[in-house]
């Protein structure tokens, strides 16, 4: 359930920033990279964003090393005190 | 005085713009640096400002019109005389100035495509040919912009590359701390910080920053750094961040976020279109470990910044995984050699392993 809220707004997010990108045909276990041209300013407006509407601060030494969308939102779950019973900040 | 004025030079190899429309009107009282129209190049759209105070007389162009570089586009009234109409800023180049003398040509007359206006030697012809009858020839693609620049530039300019990979955890860990103390949308982008850091170290070494014009090369007075931004619809261009030199970290990175949308959206300024002095392209950030990038000429140099990543690290014989990036240099043989070009990135890396000293401020 958390992880399907985290993706949803993910999404919305990714509407918002990159509009020209269909979320859903992103392999979320591959490299974001491979499969869409996102560079580290469009980058940097997601993780704002991110960060905006979930509280999360992802810090840039995490987000480099992070191979795909997955582990995007695994973290987001981990470090989130705003997804629970779908309230968020 | 009336004075006519010209549709300004757009960039290397841009010779012609399509008019898109005025930002003044007849009778408007107007400084150096408004706006007055907005053109379209092969590249993008880009706002024109005015190079001298005046009012607006006469409006010479219309939407959809194709204009050449130099020619009249509107009048305005000036307080300045005949002497002082061409701004004190606009330059010869030595070789032009002889031609010109030689010739009898009036230099008063000449409008410079050169960067900040500048004559040049090829600006002697323009003059007869901006009075007569504009030729009508089709706006080439983007890819034919590119492909005619970086032709002329590996012609014409002796390239040497050099390369260093530089360690930046203390960098990573600085933008992380910064970050953790700044809201959402003051975050500092690494960019950015690659940027202060590249700014410092041209301060250092002069001669990667200006352009080769007619033979001999020319110290730019300001660091207007040009950053390769890729478009939507394919292809990169490269504004410049104008006087980077005086900005401050939180500056920079701001005006980068405002550059790069305007850059995507069509809004540049033609000022930060022409008056590049030195390039960086950051390839990194779509995957490349390092980039040897071709240089935009009349600029002497280009720096690029490959992907962050961790790799193996030795540190007193020992190897752990480190935060690495790989930094190049492309620079222009006539103006500067490998020695120089060795000690620009020994600088750098100095200047981004100390970024509590190299990024304040």
């Amino acid at each position: 359930m958390k992880q399907e809220l985290i993706k949803n707004e993910i999404k919305k997010i990714f509407k918002k920033i990159a509009p020209e990108i269909v979320f859903d045909d992103i392999d979320l276990s591959k490299a974001l990279r491979d499969q869409v041209e996102v560079d580290s300013v469009d980058f940097y407006k997601i993780l704002v964003e991110i960060n905006r509407v979930t509280g999360v601060n992802v810090p840039d030494s995490t987000a480099l090393q992070m191979q795909n969308l997955q582990e995007l939102i695994d973290y987001i779950e981990r470090k989130s005190e705003v997804f629970t019973s779908g309230a968020l900040k | 005085m009336n004075f006519e004025v010209p549709l300004p030079s757009l960039g290397a190899d841009m010779e012609k713009a399509k008019f898109v429309e005025w930002k003044v009107s007849v009778g408007d009282e107007i400084h150096k640096g408004d706006p007055l129209a907005v053109v379209e190049t092969e590249k993008a759209a880009v706002e024109i400002e005015s190079y001298r105070d005046g009012k607006i007389t006469e409006l010479l162009k219309q939407p959809g019109d194709v204009i050449q570089v130099g020619v009249p586009i509107a009048t305005m009234e000036t307080d300045m005389t005949a002497t002082q109409v061409i701004p004190d800023r606009k330059k010869i180049s030595p070789l032009a100035k002889k031609k010109a003398t030689e010739a009898g040509v009036d230099i008063s007359k000449l409008i410079g495509t050169g960067p900040e206006g500048a004559i040049q030697l090829k600006d002697l012809e323009v003059e007869r040919t901006v009075k007569s009858k504009v030729e009508e020839k089709p706006f080439l693609s983007i890819r034919d912009v590119i492909a005619r620049q970086m032709t002329k530039s590996k012609k014409e300019i002796p390239h040497y590359y050099l390369k260093s990979r530089i360690q930046i955890d203390h960098l990573m860990h600085w933008i992380d701390e910064q970050n953790q103390q700044k809201a959402p949308d003051e975050r500092l982008l690494i960019p950015a910080a690659l940027l202060k850091a590249v700014i410092k170290v041209i301060k250092l070494n002069p001669n990667f920053n200006g352009y080769y014009i007619d033979g001999a090369f020319k110290e730019a007075k300001d660091i207007n750094i040009g950053m390769v931004v890729s478009l939507p619809g394919g292809g990169v261009i490269v504004p410049a961040l104008l006087q980077a030199q005086n900005l401050t970290l939180d500056q920079l990175n701001q005006g980068l976020k405002d550059l790069v949308e305007r850059a995507r959206t069509g809004h540049l300024k033609n000022r930060e279109m022409t008056e590049v002095t030195v390039s960086v392209s950051n390839m990194g950030d779509l995957g490349a470990h390092e980039i040897f990038g071709i240089i935009f000429p009349p600029q002497v140099a280009l720096i690029g910044f490959g992907k962050i990543r961790k790799d193996a690290v030795v540190e007193h014989d020992a190897i752990r995984s480190g935060f690495i990036i790989d930094v190049s240099l492309s620079a222009d043989h006539r103006v500067t050699d490998g020695l120089a070009g060795a000690r620009l990135l020994r600088q750098l890396e100095q200047l981004l392993n100390e970024p509590d000293k190299t990024l304040r401020g």
